[in-house]
């Protein structure tokens, strides 16, 4: 299942980042979404939202992993953000 | 067979358009003044962006279509969620898919509310899409690519760059406005570029664009262009700061030339506003008015607003500010003027029963008496829900209530010292009266119609116009009145009243309303909607 998630997450951000100018970059587990992968807030919203419609929409509680106080965090690493998907779909 | 045009405009108003025309800066917009039929176009009750857009290409009201504001509250248990605007949430088919189902093709480019894009027989691309997200939010999806291959590194200007937008409300120098111009005036360049090669590539019956330009130079530099105030502000620093605005409106002049004579003289064009434009010369915080009338606790964490500047980082957190154990109304953004009661207590009161009708006059009563600290009332008007108020069926997005400030701005919903606080400068805001031209075969010649037309007139004029069918229970007829009366008789309207005008429920229960609510309150910051 990890498998299976990382492969979706990976196919999502490079589906969403294939415009963005990146330089030569290799997405994977270690990529930190904003340092590495340009995300802003926008961006993080949309990935989310291509997520859901991926996984069939199953109300992941994105914002805790994304938010905290009021503020985002973009120095979530995709491997977090696989884990994070797997202990939430498993629950 | 007659092809139709909507060239929007957002935020135009005759109260710019026609001197910038007289001083002759618009020679194409003189053309078309001196050469079709002008009116007013009546926007909606609040007229904000979403709301008319979705009023002009739907046909119908808010009551209706559902869309009020940028955000719109969703309830939960004990407090309510804000979720972002997008297509999901228009209840009503637009006229590119009602063009669709009778086999015309249709060209939708920049219209708020058009993300996820809805499919038509034909193209769409909507508004308010950052740059980023331009590929996904195209259809189809495959025709992305050729218009990103046509406009080279230019096809990032399609998109909405928050990031540049942002520079400007962060304090730039008056010498720095000219970026912003520019930016916008290369916009609306790329804007036409785009549409010269949706036209060719698609051939449609129905081309829509919308130039938001105007409503962004307008928002920031209101005073340097408002003939009322040119006195005020004639400066020489203040006359090139016009002059550069000026180049703006003189470049949409010939982009619109351009686009127009690619279309062609068997054309029908319609030009069109959202809304209107003037000063604002003050802010109400509406919040802090409900606390005082007692129907409004904030919370202990609740901090004051910067006075007179933009809202502190905490506004991201506005929902926070309210204690909503002890809320029973609160306003929710600040661009809805709408005032919501709070879930719980909706729970306790039933649309439509004796208790809420008392809970609705009581309010609308305290509200006639706020005054300001001269004695003088601060709402021209206050707008009930008669739908909730007679328990008829109501949009689960309508406010009870909408405000109209006397100077017909936004509210601030912040917490405040002050209700009524007066601006340091006078910005620009809208204004109920946008602008309608009619260009072309079937229109009249060289008239302006006294009083306005509603904004919800354009669907069933666009669909006539195209010799196409018009649902019935649209909110307004045909505006025959701006008809050459040959073509009045030639076009036979046909209202059918068979066709559903109702778009298909798609849900949009995705728990993203903070991450939503948070990015729209930076933009509607960046727009100069918050104060």
């Amino acid at each position: 299942m990890v498998n299976q998630i990382e492969k979706l997450v990976i196919d999502v951000i490079n589906e969403l980042t294939q415009d963005w100018d990146l330089e030569d970059i290799n997405i994977n587990v270690d990529t930190a979404l904003g340092a590495d992968a340009g995300f802003e807030s926008l961006d993080i919203v949309q990935l989310v939202v291509l997520i859901e419609k991926k996984l069939g929409n199953p109300g992941i509680p994105f914002e805790s992993m994304f938010m905290q106080e009021g503020k985002y965090i973009d120095d979530v690493k995709v491997g977090e953000l696989v884990t994070f998907i797997v202990s939430k779909t498993k629950s | 067979m007659t092809k139709v045009a909507l060239i929007g405009l957002d935020g135009m108003t005759f109260h710019l358009l026609k001197p910038l025309v007289e001083q002759g800066y618009l020679p194409f917009f003189k053309k078309v003044l001196e050469n079709g039929v002008a009116s007013k176009l009546r926007s909606t009750e609040n007229p904000v962006t979403p709301a008319a857009w979705v009023s002009m290409y739907t046909g119908q009201d808010p009551q209706t279509h559902g869309v009020y504001d940028f955000m719109h509250p969703v309830e939960r248990e004990k407090y309510p969620a804000l979720r972002f605007t997008d297509s999901r949430a228009i209840r009503s088919k637009t006229v590119w898919e009602l063009a669709s189902e009778q086999g015309k093709k249709s060209v939708s480019l920049n219209f708020f509310g058009m993300a996820p894009p809805r499919q038509v027989n034909g193209f769409v691309l909507g508004g308010f899409v950052p740059w980023k997200h331009l590929r996904m939010n195209t259809f189809p999806e495959e025709y992305y690519q050729v218009l990103k291959d046509h406009l080279g590194r230019d096809f990032k200007l399609l998109g909405m760059d928050i990031s540049e937008e942002k520079k400007i409300v962060s304090g730039l120098p008056v010498s720095a406005f000219g970026g912003w111009v520019e930016h916008h005036t290369e916009r609306n360049s790329v804007l036409t570029e785009s549409s010269l090669k949706l036209v060719d590539d698609f051939n449609p019956d129905i081309f829509s664009v919308v130039y938001d330009g105007p409503d962004k130079i307008q928002h920031i530099f209101w005073r340097y262009l408002d003939p009322d105030y040119l006195n005020e502000f004639s400066s020489k620093e203040d006359q090139k700061i016009r002059e550069m605005c000026i180049q703006h409106y003189i470049a949409l002049d010939k982009d619109i030339e351009r686009l127009t004579e690619r279309l062609g003289a068997d054309w029908d064009l319609i030009f069109a506003s959202d809304h209107g434009f003037g000063p604002t010369v003050e802010v109400v915080y509406m919040n802090q008015i409900l606390n005082r009338l007692g129907l409004l606790e904030w919370s202990e964490t609740s901090e004051e607003g910067k006075q007179g500047g933009l809202a502190p980082e905490k506004l991201k957190d506005h929902m926070a500010m309210i204690n909503w154990d002890k809320t029973k109304f609160y306003a929710p953004t600040p661009s809805g003027n709408a005032l919501y009661l709070t879930p719980h207590y909706r729970h306790t009161v039933k649309d439509g029963s004796p208790e809420y009708q008392d809970l609705i006059d009581g309010l609308v009563e305290e509200l006639e008496g706020v005054t300001d600290e001269h004695g003088e009332v601060v709402f021209s008007d206050i707008v009930m829900n008669w739908d909730r108020y007679y328990s008829k069926p109501c949009q689960m997005t309508a406010p009870d209530i909408i405000v109209k400030l006397r100077d017909g701005g936004f509210i601030s919903v912040l917490k405040s010292k002050t209700e009524v606080l007066q601006r340091e400068l006078p910005e620009g805001t809208h204004r109920p009266d946008g602008i309608f031209i009619g260009y072309g075969p079937s229109f009249k010649e060289g008239i302006e119609l006294e009083g306005s037309l509603p904004i919800t007139c354009v669907t069933p004029l666009m669909l006539a116009l195209g010799d196409m069918e018009i649902p019935g229970g649209l909110t307004s007829d045909v505006p025959y009145q701006v008809l050459a009366d040959e073509a009045a008789r030639a076009k036979n309207v046909r209202i059918n009243e068979e066709i559903d005008a109702m778009a298909a429920e798609v849900s949009d229960d995705h728990d993203q309303s903070h991450m939503d609510k948070d990015v729209l309150m930076e933009q509607l910051k960046t727009l100069g909607y918050v104060n």
